[in-house]
């Protein structure tokens, strides 16, 4: 991937960031980086995945940056025992599936940043599923949150991925209810 | 006489690199990865060595019992092979840098002709890719899907109703898939498109790569371009959307390589024929040298300049130029002068008839 500001090296840092809820990206290289970071104050080069999945670290400036940095630092996957520290040492990756719900807080920006949506409407498993919580709380939580979804679909007039989105509700609705209670 | 897994491997022509079709001329190979974890463990960076060993043993198993892969199923343990043998993988395209560098428990599975693999422990339990030449993510998808979905009657897969597929990054979870595919843009190059065509596929959301060194200058005018979102889009959607842009990308270089040719035929003849005669004649070559002519060349047998070189020999002189397949050529490891000097001879071998298998 060329460098978007020279158009002639090779973009080794690559920035992503929400604007008006538009993914917008900027991959540069490490002389551009530089420069850059000179001038307007941005740091670009202290950026590794993590950080830019999480926005851990201490970053500075930035457009990534400018919510306050309230981070869970003391966040512990009871599951697996991953802490954010592990998180950071490994370019941000989670340590079992448990992870998604311990870091929801932190997660909840990265799916926001790097995903199109938020809600599987993909292949899903078979006889074989063992949904990792599959207990009514959270089962209602994330009924709760395909419906936003769906909502958010037809406002924008999205109406295939709005049938999606519903035919997800309804597989998840059928799984909820007891046998035979269709 | 028996002889040993990579032996057989290296008489296997390479799976991707086969008859391609009309896109053949642009793509070179069309390639979907899908990530899959087990529930029941700690994704691969979290887990403890025998943990990730058991892992391994319950997908080996899986596999061969649910005879995923069929008769003559490759299975290679990272940690048991000669470094020479893990680049002979990576140059192959069946293995990640990655899983090389984490040798813990990870292996191998593949099917006897390499088109569909399993890396096991990469950095998500189950690394699942399908392969074919040319452009042809929809055969792509529907091939992996099937193995997938075999692999999902024997193993319990992470997976979560809004969310879909875990795996360890989050910027693979819902589907878990990456599709890609290697096209050859040399008019795109050379008309000074490259630079607009990355802004505009970043613009979709795609990524694109030089496909030969990592951060460095592309070289040979391969570029892979893949789906970077894995949540929101279903797979269909994802392969749709996907090869509407390629075969946009297609129709550009192929009006790219038009455009140059109109303005100055000689001169691109010119560039071919030098390339041609380079690697027919060197006694030396570096893989940064043969990468470029090769390139050419690829762009000539497009241009109908050859009757003695085809599509399919440039494929495969781009994977068997490569260091290690030029040491397993040689029969002991090369130092990198002495790779050149294999690399050329493959060439004037491989260009006067007497291809070296
Ligand atoms: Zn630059
Ligand atoms: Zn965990």
């Amino acid at each position: 991937m060329l460098c978007d500001i020279c158009k002639k090296n090779e973009a080794t840092i690559h920035y992503k960031e929400i604007v008006g809820g538009q993914q917008k990206s900027l991959n540069v290289c490490a002389e551009c980086a530089q420069k850059h970071e000179k001038a307007s104050g941005m740091n670009f080069g202290a950026f590794n995945l993590a950080e830019m999945l999480f926005n851990l670290g201490k970053l500075s400036g930035g457009p990534e940056m400018e919510k306050e940095a309230s981070l869970p630092e003391q966040l512990t996957c009871p599951q697996c025992g991953r802490t954010v520290k592990d998180l950071h040492d490994s370019g941000g990756r989670l340590g079992c599936a448990a992870c998604y719900k311990s870091f929801a807080p932190l997660l909840e920006d990265v799916l926001n940043r790097v995903q199109r949506g938020r809600v599987h409407v993909g292949k899903r498993p078979g006889v074989k599923r063992r949904n990792i919580a599959g207990n009514a709380a959270v089962t209602a939580a994330k009924l709760a949150a395909l419906r936003e979804e769906l909502a958010r679909l037809v406002k924008v007039e999205n109406y295939e991925k709005a049938a999606q989105v519903r035919d997800a509700i309804r597989e998840l609705e059928k799984a909820a209810k007891p046998e035979g209670e269709v | 006489m028996s002889i040993s897994p990579m032996e057989r491997l290296l008489r296997n022509p390479v799976s991707f690199l086969g008859e391609s079709g009309d896109d053949g001329l642009v793509a070179v190979s069309s390639r979907i990865r899908l990530a899959r974890n087990l529930a029941d463990f700690p994704f691969p960076p979290a887990a403890a060595p025998e943990q990730l060993t058991a892992v391994r043993d319950l997908v080996a198993e899986a596999v061969q019992r649910g005879r995923i892969f069929g008769a003559g199923t490759f299975r290679f343990d990272v940690a048991d092979l000669l470094p020479l043998d893990q680049e002979i993988l990576f140059e192959r395209r069946l293995v990640s840098r990655d899983f090389l560098n984490n040798p813990a428990a990870g292996a191998l599975l593949a099917r006897a002709d390499e088109s569909v693999s399993l890396m096991v422990n990469e950095e998500d339990h189950l690394r699942l890719q399908a392969f074919k030449p040319g452009f042809a993510l929809e055969e792509v998808w529907q091939e992996v899907d099937k193995v997938d979905s075999k692999l999902d009657g024997k193993l319990c897969f992470a997976f979560d109703d809004t969310l879909g597929y875990l795996t360890s990054c989050p910027t693979n979870a819902g589907t878990g898939m990456r599709a890609s595919v290697m096209l050859h843009l040399p008019g795109l190059v050379m008309t000074g498109r490259i630079a607009p065509l990355v802004q505009g596929a970043a613009k979709l959301n795609l990524a694109v790569r030089g496909a030969y060194g990592e951060g460095t200058e592309n070289q040979g005018d391969l570029y892979q371009i893949s789906n970077q979102a894995t949540l929101g889009e279903s797979e269909v959607e994802i392969v749709e959307h996907l090869s509407r842009v390629i075969r946009q990308i297609i129709s550009f270089e192929l009006q790219a390589r038009e455009t140059v040719q109109k303005k100055d035929r000689n001169n691109l003849c010119d560039l071919v024929g030098r390339a041609y005669g380079l690697l027919r004649h060197a006694y030396t070559l570096s893989l940064a040298e043969s990468l470029q002519a090769l390139s050419c060349l690829r762009l000539g047998v497009g241009l109908n300049m050859f009757q003695s070189v085809d599509l399919e020999m440039v494929n495969r002189l781009w994977v068997y130029t490569n260091p290690a397949h030029l040491s397993k050529l040689a029969g002991h490891p090369l130092s990198g002068g002495e790779a050149d000097v294999e690399r050329a001879r493959l060439f004037r071998d491989t260009f006067a008839g007497k291809r070296a298998e």
